[in-house]
């Protein structure tokens, strides 16, 4: 399969901008090649359906609701009560595609109507705080933790996979705007595109 | 906000006596700042404000300044709340405005926003989650802060200030047995070293939200002396707090008497300010008036300097021994129970004129020489205005909201057709391309030259940005019947259908391309203005009525990235294009198939139109680009022509396919010509109609007819002269170059009944009257039509 085009192509521009500093405060990467599937399940209180998804993916349990569980090539996030989405390499993706049937649940790729951007750094809260309006703290989104936001009225996915970074699925026809808004509220704190 | 400052001054010549600046105080003469005042250079210390060091050289200063960067007015400044930094240049504004903006309470410098450059932020929003807030950081702010954070809850201080301590800048009151700036010291630097304590300065409250939330402002520009172009000019900071702990100090309430607002008349706080924090004399023959004893706290500490007041004008009636007492002991003379009746002087104040309180008649005036009073009324606490409240202290900040970021949407071919010439357009929220005009032509030109070529080769337009719903599950087909009727249950896999999405009323949402995917798997697709109008409606109908149902709608419109392919030679250059025939056999009308493009999935659809054989292409959004270029590379063998919005809107009128500009709510099925399985219209009211608009010459043989366009009215072609609301108008309109002449969509009174026939279409002006023949929609295009 080719190289998907990026979303941001002509926009994202690799090395160090906005205020100058020994270390930038946030750190900015586009994943550029990953599976993004949206998985609902009908009867969610069905146990034998929540073992068989946990099974699919090699996991013993799934993760509470608002929660990510890690997984061997990507991650399982709950987004909501029987809905969950598969963020990661493209063969569980398909495996979940086929194993999932239409009376057990729906399962919508979406990997390409969403950029994938990633944000480190010192200072990547404090970006997102500029737009955010959920409380960003430690205690409200710790890692392991994935909420649906919305910057300028734009509606977002963002995942704390761990205390490194925040993972930001953005609707692709937005990404430029949303990646102008982003770099240009790091530049008063340095930033850096990888 | 209408911020009522501390100090009432009108612009003016400078004060007499040159010298105000005393001994002590807060600030730092070790570094000496160098500013310019309305063009004159003068000097101040690091700690001053701009008001403090003007008047220390017996310079009067207005309530606020422009200040000016690089030579360019930068913002508006209240003069005693302005950093003093070296550089700074500032001049007066309009006093005469600033006077009427006084009487109706509004400051210019929270209404209008800051100035900013292209290309930098001029405001950012931020939203901030603290245990606790503290506004203020006089003495309780900041034991608020400590006692909070050794609980190790999150606690955020606020202060206005460019200093922190409040009031502990302007008392000399010892503090906890310290003096109150090495006890101001001691916190902060205790404080600073806890984690969970953050401090920020040059911050200012705005309004209070419920008693949680607070709106507070600051501007990280305003203390800089050249620009921060990674900086915002305003920052809008939503503080959520579990607690909130208002430690604004207290207000000085100012007597009423006549012309008090004039230049040398001080409130009490402020005078204090300036005599200890930045060691500056009001002025060298100093009044004091007040109404309480605390008013005396500026008496003490001109008495610990040496400075003598004039007079001290107390407005109690019954004034405590121990304010006799001190006045007698400092030998300042004492008025007790008078009352000022006016201030007078030229610009600024001269003497006063005192009065015994009371009401007996005739009493006569005492004036006393003075050119600074200090007065205090009393002291009330500082208070912040609600959102909801009639105030303009909301400003920017409003209610927390977000920013709005602009909504264009870009699909994935922008930068291909950018690289290929389009002519961007902003339409129904997307980055479109209007036209791909060729050199020296413009776009309308463009859009003409590639209606044409669709009909006559092959052209290729953007699809991406059309609506796209998938709908999945066991109960996806039982909805779609309800909602469309028909039966869209019985259409099988690999086909489509159009189905239209109406109102109970029966009036058109729109129309809609039902496609199905597999047995319990559909997708539909609509026209992006529809997008928003079908999403909810779906919505609101599958929650409304069966919740249980085993169904999931999402949107795909960014998952896919399409291009239609029209034209005679379409078939050709997919066939040359494509890994499978795409014979018409084989791909019914209305079919589509699924198959691997260079690896990658595609999805072809053959769809009918009026204008000749038609045919969309999707593939993921991530791949449309290859698509694109492998299908302009391999049309420049089929004389591919690429086509955008203004050629689609061409090829729309003529094939008669009803927009938006059609669908207005009560237009129906049948009334659109769409074929109807019950009544539409029972009660047999004369409906609007949509029909086909041709118009036809009617003056001399050669001479071209005028153009029609959108809200031309219909009238009949009797000849009668046309008056009153007429029998229709014209809701899409365009010249076509296919037909060679002007054609319209039009919603017409009982309009098939008078297919056939000529009306005429008249501009609201009556300047312009076109004949046109009526059709059915999309007659235009028609063989027949044509040769007719």
């Amino acid at each position: 399969m080719p190289d998907r085009n990026s979303a941001l192509r002509g926009q994202r521009i690799h090395g160090r901008f906005g205020a100058a500093g020994e270390h930038p405060g946030v750190t900015f990467q586009e994943i550029r090649e990953f599976s993004y599937l949206e998985i609902s399940l009908w009867d969610w209180r069905r146990a034998s359906l929540r073992s068989k998804l946990a099974e699919l993916l090699g996991i013993s349990e799934l993760p509470e609701s608002g929660k990510i569980q890690r997984l061997k090539e990507g991650h399982l996030l709950h987004l909501q009560t029987g809905s969950f989405a598969y963020l990661g390499a493209a063969a569980p993706a398909e495996i979940l595609e086929v194993a999932i049937t239409p009376e057990e649940g729906a399962v919508v790729p979406l990997g390409h109507a969403r950029c994938l951007l990633r944000l480190s750094g010192a200072m990547a809260v404090a970006v997102l705080k500029r737009g955010i309006r959920q409380d960003l703290r430690d205690t409200s989104v710790a890692a392991g933790t994935v909420l649906t936001a919305d910057i300028g009225g734009i509606d977002i996915l963002l995942l704390r996979p761990d205390a490194t970074h925040y993972d930001l699925l953005v609707p692709r026809s937005h990404a430029q705007e949303l990646w102008r808004w982003l770099t240009l509220r790091a530049a008063q704190f340095g930033y850096k595109v990888l | 906000m209408a911020r009522i400052w501390p100090f009432k001054f009108a612009s003016g010549k400078g004060r007499s006596t040159p010298d105000y600046r005393i001994a002590g105080g807060l600030i730092d003469r070790a570094r000496p700042l160098h500013f310019r005042f309305n063009g004159l250079a003068f000097e101040g210390f690091g700690g001053d404000t701009l008001a403090s060091a003007l008047l220390a050289q017996g310079v009067d200063v207005p309530d606020s300044v422009l200040v000016t960067r690089d030579g360019q007015e930068h913002a508006t400044a209240i003069t005693a709340a302005q950093e003093l930094y070296e550089g700074i240049a500032a001049k007066s504004q309009y006093p005469w405005l600033h006077r009427l903006l006084r009487l109706a309470r509004i400051s210019t410098t929270d209404k209008e926003p800051p100035f900013s450059s292209d290309g930098l932020v001029e405001t950012e929003h931020v939203y901030d989650y603290v245990d606790y807030l503290v506004v203020g950081s006089g003495p309780a702010g900041l034991k608020a802060v400590l006692e909070q954070a050794e609980t190790g809850a999150d606690v955020l201080l606020i202060e206005r200030d460019f200093e922190f301590g409040g009031s502990l800048l302007n008392t000399e009151e010892w503090i906890d047995g310290q003096a109150p700036d090495e006890w101001r010291d001691n916190m902060l630097a205790k404080l600073a070293e806890m984690p969970n304590v953050r401090m920020l300065n040059r911050t200012t409250a705005v309004a209070r939200e419920g008693e949680t939330l607070l709106h507070v402002e600051e501007q990280p520009q305003n203390h800089l002396a050249a620009a921060d172009p990674h900086l915002p000019f305003l920052r809008l900071r939503h503080v959520q707090a579990r607690e909130i702990v208002f430690s604004m100090g207290k207000e000085d309430q100012i007597f009423p008497f006549e012309n008090n607002g004039l230049s040398g008349v001080f409130n009490l706080e402020y005078a204090l300010t300036l005599i200890n924090r930045q060691a500056v004399l009001p002025g060298h023959k100093m009044i004091l008036y007040v109404g309480h004893t605390g008013g005396y706290r500026l008496a003490a500490s001109c008495l610990a300097r040496g400075i003598q007041l004039a007079a001290i004008i107390d407005a109690r009636d019954e004034v405590p021994t121990h304010c006799h007492q001190f006045a007698r002991h400092a030998g300042i003379p004492l008025y007790p129970g008078h009352r000022i009746v006016r201030a007078q002087g030229f610009r600024r104040l001269r003497r006063i004129a005192v009065q015994k309180s009371g009401n007996a008649p005739l009493q006569r005036n005492i004036f006393l020489e003075c050119d600074s009073l200090i007065q205090s009324a009393g002291v009330f606490p500082r208070s912040l205005p609600e959102i909801g409240e009639e105030s303009t202290a909301v400003g920017p900040a409003g209610k927390m909201r977000a920013e709005a970021l602009p909504k264009t949407r870009r699909g994935p071919l922008c930068e291909a057709q950018s690289r290929a010439g389009a002519v961007p357009q902003n339409l129904c929220k997307w980055r479109l391309a209007a036209a791909y005009p060729a050199t020296g032509e413009d776009a309308l030109a463009a859009g003409s030259r590639e209606a044409l070529a669709v009909h006559n080769t092959v052209g290729m337009a953007d699809l991406s940005h059309l609506g796209k719903i998938d709908i999945q599950g066991p109960d996806a087909a039982g909805f779609l019947e309800q909602v469309f009727g028909g039966d869209v249950a019985a259409l099988n896999e690999g086909l489509m259908r159009q189905v239209l999405l109406c109102k109970e009323s029966g009036g058109v949402i729109a129309p809609v391309i039902c496609w199905r995917i597999a047995r319990h798997h559909f997708l539909l697709t609509m026209a992006a203005t529809s997008f928003n109008a079908v999403q909810d409606r779906l919505l609101r109908l599958s929650e409304a009525e069966d919740t249980t149902r085993r169904l999931r709608m999402t949107d795909v419109t960014d998952e896919w990235g399409g291009l239609a392919v029209m034209g005679p030679g379409s078939e050709a250059l997919l066939a040359d294009t494509l890994p499978m025939s795409v014979m018409a056999e084989i791909l019914p009308p209305m079919g589509f198939r699924d198959f691997s493009q260079d690896e990658f999935p595609v999805r072809l659809a053959r769809i009918s139109l009026a204008t000749g054989p038609g045919y969309e292409i999707f593939t993921r959004a991530g791949f449309v680009d290859n698509l694109w270029t492998l299908l302009t590379e391999k049309g420049k063998a089929h004389g591919l022509t690429l086509v955008g919005t203004r050629a689609r809107e061409i090829l729309r009128i003529e094939t008669g396919r009803p927009g938006p500009q059609e669908l207005n709510g009560e237009t129906t099925a049948d009334d659109l010509g769409f074929p109807v399985s019950r009544e539409t219209n029972p009660d047999h009211k004369i409906r609007a109609q949509l029909v086909g608009l041709k118009a036809v010459s009617s003056g001399p043989e050669g001479q071209k007819t005028p153009p029609l366009s959108v809200g031309m009215t219909l009238f009949e072609g009797d000849g009668t002269a046309p008056t009153g609301p007429g029998i229709g108008h014209i809701t899409s309109a365009c010249h076509s170059p296919f037909l060679g002449r002007e054609i319209a969509l039009a919603l017409l009174n009982e309009g098939r009944e008078r297919e056939g026939t000529l009306i005429r279409a008249v501009s609201k002006d009556r300047e312009t009257i076109v004949d046109v023949k009526v059709g059915r929609p999309g007659f235009m295009a028609h063989k027949e039509a044509r040769h007719a």
